[in-house]
């Protein structure tokens, strides 16, 4: 990179990183305020169960009593603001809290599951993205030919496929007709995790069918869309121009390709907003404890500590993941940098 | 001055599926001229009529839906050989005919560029499609000298084009070009849609590279005649898909032989007006050029013309016009002209 | 304030009659077989039930029945009949996504209107609640505010999957109004005095609907399934019956692990027909509507 190209680069990245960061914020917030707010919330709620709970064990009468303590305890008497700062200090320090269904460390919870859900989705999305581009690519290129036709065709409907659904159909058909792969969970129970070949193999057993179900019906969506940006590359204007010079077919279609990435990487970042709600519901047909499994575990158990742990940890997550996602269409594109090099 | 171009007869069609039937879209449909060396012939006509096609027809671009009928392209290349353009493959034409030897300068010259490539990789890509052993060191030399003596700054090269100004960037494409040292240039309406004073930097820009021999003859497509005369030294008149008049540039603007000639010059050809003042022909509509270009789909009977010429006699709507020689090195298609 | 009155609505009545490409979109196709399919999935979930008299919620049956002539699709795990459970499912499914989709097609509307109508600040406050919204995993949103709600209705949980809708398609069509904005015939209205709401809604509406229509239609699978990922992710509404809860009871009560194909099957195949319909008729619509996109 040049040098007159350095230094606007910089100052883009630390805004976009600045707007990322007051976006979180204003997103944590209103997850802090939201049960705050609204009458009958669960963590009142929970309380008094505690308290109730308590109290038949000991002294029921003490339990008014009890649930002040409570009440106190969870923070809940001092004003919003201080509340709020409470909570912003400790999620910094790392502390979300105790998990009310597990009786655990809300922060170890989450980052237990989050190795299983990368370890799901990424690969998933690199190989979608990768395979599904070339796919695209060479259907746009080959417009008209019953190749075109059918890929469309056979992508356009399985892209559209829910994903949960096809996970059940896929555990249907693999693991209880055919009973070839596992229908659910990470690993074999029995086997104590450890990096010996027989829990690998275990893992990997159980990584096909929710592999597939995330990667394919994604894939099929690239492919349609891929298959677009080509078929318009190949009809602009510097692409007649460059064929009628003499450039090879080759090369401009080398070139086309390299054109219509450009957006698709920029989709990529669209790609994990979506794929967060898709995600979960695999994991959750797949019984694989990863974040969105411990959602709606979460959810079913109203265990507000964890879903809120979750929830700051996954939007984290994905701010990080956008900014990199804006980094990269940075570099790759000369017309973004530049653009911020004239002034 | 030695012909360099010579095409005969050439006939070809776009065709069409349209509710299950083939249509031939009839764009260039037996034109017959010859491009000298040195000269600069401008084609003009009216939007429809077939030029750009033309333009496309000359490289001999027969791609679907675009169908080569018959005729013939014949091209005397720099090194002496003849080629037969229309029998080539496009991998040939590509190859050896396409930009070294017939360059096209499209439309759209303005976003002609690959916007993500800078200047010097787009010209060295160009430079190895055609050359086996390429120097980079001397082809940035060259270029540049080229794009100096169109009076572009030294630096475009190392510029992307989305940070030059449209008229730079045209000006870039006629340089590129250039650089290949094309015996013809095709330039299809380089002027349209360009305020006067680019107008002007353009002609000025192709005229440049003529005179520094960058390339031999220039062919200029356009609907614009007052363009066009700046440079042309020969015009070629085109309507329907047919060449009706041919002439050296000055003689044309002064007098126009062909009644589609004079409805675009605004002047009345001098036989006619004999003729009117003779009552030999009746005048139908004076000076404006009523109705709609016809469709090439369905071309008029007879002459392409007759429906809108003032002069239309009975044999122009029963016969087709040949193309007579009324005076040395001047061409019309008309039946005033010709003997029947 | 303009009023929007008889005389607007009238003349929007006669564009919509006299146009020419309605008729086009009429005869197309793949139009005819995405409404056809649509409008079947409606008339299967609402009169159904007169052919099949049994009660959906009825859970007297044996359980995890395969399809036979007494039940054709079969009982799930609670011993509720699947084929009258999935045409009541159906049909409440098909409302929410008729609603969200409706609320969000309305939000983004209003949204895309105001901004353009009165650019400057409002434009920017408007601006920065879509790029907010849109940098939020939606499905996160609806979750936490789902969770937290006093009482799930299907109503409420069509507001929400609403509200998670509308920011994409408001900022497009607010870029299109722009776009439309520099047009000379909106500059001649504004020159006769017409007001801005005026102008937004006569003319500058037709240009967009179809873009509009598009939005509605390809957004009504949305709702359904974003009803369906609620429930598999356990909040389901309280009361009543969706082919989302029937997903998440087969995958929560075993039904999946027990291979009962006939219960997690159709709702399934509901969802995919929904899909595909919609499909057909917003690339009818864009065919018609996009001169640009008709096949040479």
């Amino acid at each position: 990179m040049r040098t007159r190209e350095v230094i606007p680069f910089v100052i883009y990245l630390s805004k976009r990183l600045g707007a990322l960061a007051v976006m979180y914020f204003v997103t944590i917030t209103i997850m802090f305020l939201l049960p705050r707010f609204i009458p009958a919330n669960p963590v009142a709620l929970y309380i008094q169960n505690l308290a109730q709970e308590m109290g038949y064990f000991s002294n029921p009468e003490a339990v008014p009593e009890l649930y002040k303590v409570l009440f106190e305890e969870f923070g809940l008497g001092k004003p919003i603001w201080k509340q709020y700062i409470d909570f912003i200090a400790n999620a910094f320090r790392g502390d979300l809290g105790i998990s009310i269904w597990l009786n655990d460390k809300v922060i170890d919870i989450v980052m237990r599951a989050l190795p299983w859900t990368l370890f799901l989705f990424v690969p998933s999305t690199i190989v979608g993205w990768t395979i599904g581009n070339y796919w695209g690519a060479i259907t746009g290129y080959k417009r008209g030919t019953t190749f075109e036709k059918t890929s469309v065709l056979i992508s356009s409907i399985v892209a559209q496929i829910p994903g949960y659904w096809f996970g059940m159909l896929l555990i249907f058909a693999f693991a209880i007709n055919l009973r070839v792969l596992p229908p659910n969970r990470a690993y074999d129970p029995l086997i104590m995790p450890s990096w010996r070949m027989e829990f690998l193999l275990s893992v990997v057993k159980h990584y096909v069918l929710p592999f597939i179900t995330l990667t394919i019906p994604y894939l099929c969506g690239q492919v349609i869309s891929m298959r677009n940006l080509m078929i318009y590359e190949l009809k602009s204007d510097y692409t007649v121009f460059a064929d009628y010079i003499g450039m090879p077919d080759k090369v401009i279609r080398r070139y086309a390709f390299r054109n219509a990435m450009m957006p698709q990487v920029v989709n990529l970042s669209i790609r994990l907003g979506r794929a967060v709600a898709g995600t979960a519901l695999i994991e959750n047909i797949f019984a694989y404890p990863g974040m969105g499994w411990y959602l709606a575990q979460a959810v079913t158990n109203n265990d507000y500590m964890l879903l809120q742990g979750l929830f700051i940890i996954l939007v984290a997550t994905v701010y990080l993941a956008l900014f990199l996602s804006d980094l990269v269409h940075l570099v790759v594109d000369p017309r973004v940098r530049l653009g911020y090099a004239k002034s | 001055m030695s012909k360099i171009l010579d095409i005969q007869d050439l006939v070809s069609y776009y065709v069409q599926v349209i509710e299950g039937r083939k249509t031939y879209v009839k764009a260039v449909d037996g034109v017959s001229i010859e491009v000298k060396q040195g000269e600069v012939l401008g084609i003009i006509g009216e939007s429809g009529c077939g030029k750009s096609t033309l333009a496309r027809a000359i490289l001999a671009d027969f791609s679907p839906p675009f169908q080569y009928i018959r005729g013939s392209i014949k091209y005397n290349t720099k090194d002496g050989k003849t080629l037969e353009l229309h029998k080539l493959s496009r991998d040939m034409l590509k190859k050896y005919v396409w930009g070294v030897e017939i360059s096209l300068v499209p439309q759209f010259a303005m976003n002609a560029l690959m916007p993500t490539l800078k200047v010097r990789k787009l010209v060295m890509d160009i430079m190895r499609a055609h050359f086996k052993e390429v120097n980079e060191y001397e082809v940035i030399e060259n270029v540049n000298k080229v794009f100096q003596s169109i009076g572009l700054p030294p630096d475009v090269i190392d510029r992307y084009p989305f940070e030059l100004s449209g008229g730079m960037r045209q000006r870039v494409v006629l340089g590129i070009v250039a650089t290949l040292r094309p015996r013809i240039m095709i330039a299809d309406e380089p002027t349209s849609a360009l305020d006067v004073t680019t107008q002007k930097m353009v002609l000025k820009t192709m005229l440049d590279l003529k005179k520094r021999e960058y390339v031999d003859s220039i062919i200029f497509i356009t609907h614009e005649i007052g363009a066009a005369r700046q440079i042309a030294t020969r015009f070629a008149v085109m309507y329907a898909g047919k060449i009706v008049e041919e002439s050296p540039t000055e003689e044309f603007i002064e007098k126009p032989y062909h009644p589609y000639s004079s409805l675009l010059l605004r002047a009345i050809p001098d036989v006619a007006q004999i003729m009117i003042q003779e009552k030999i022909v009746k005048v139908r509509d004076v000076l404006y050029i009523g109705g709609a270009p016809p469709s090439l789909i369905n071309p008029p009977l007879g002459c392409r013309f007759h429906p809108r010429c003032p002069y239309a006699m009975d044999i122009c709507r029963r016969e087709e016009p040949p193309m007579t020689q009324i005076e040395k090195n001047r061409f019309a298609a008309c039946w005033l002209y010709a003997k029947k | 304030m303009a009023k929007v009155n008889k005389e607007t609505i009238l003349s929007l009545i006669k564009q919509i009659r006299t146009s020419e490409s309605l008729r086009m979109l009429l005869r197309n196709t793949r139009f005819i077989v995405g409404i056809s399919i649509l409008l079947g999935l409606v008339l299967f979930s609402y009169l159904g039930p007169l052919f099949y008299p049994r009660d959906p919620l009825s859970v007297r049956n044996p359980s995890l029945l395969p399809p036979s002539p007494e039940y054709p699709l079969g009982t799930d795990m609670a011993g509720r009949d699947v084929l009258a459970a999935l045409m009541y499912g159906t049909r409440t499914s098909l409302y929410v996504g008729f609603l969200s989709a409706g609320i969000a097609t309305i939000l983004g509307v209003i949204a895309a209107a105001l901004s353009v109508a009165f650019s400057g600040i409002v434009d920017n406050v408007v601006t920065a609640i879509i790029s907010f919204l849109l940098s939020v995993p939606s499905m996160l949103l609806a979750l936490v505010v789902a969770f937290y709600l006093p009482v799930r209705s299907y109503e409420a949980i069509a507001l929400i999957l609403g509200i998670t809708m509308w920011a994409g398609f408001a900022r497009a069509l607010r870029a299109r109004l722009l776009s439309l904005r520099e047009e000379d015939f909106i500059n001649m209205s504004k020159v006769a005095g017409y007001s801005t709401l005026r102008i937004i809604f006569e003319d500058m509406m037709p240009s967009v609907g179809a873009y509009v229509i598009i939005f509605f239609a390809t957004h009504i699978d949305n709702g359904m399934v974003g009803e369906a990922t609620l429930s598999l992710l356990g909040l389901q509404p309280s009361g009543g019956y969706s082919l989302g809860l029937m997903f998440s009871q087969a995958n929560s009560q075993g039904g999946v692990l027990r291979g009962a194909w006939w219960w997690f099957g159709p709702p399934g195949i509901i969802i995919m027909l929904v899909v595909i319909s919609m499909l057909l008729v917003s690339t009818a619509v864009d065919e018609i509507f996009n001169p640009r996109l008709r096949r040479e």
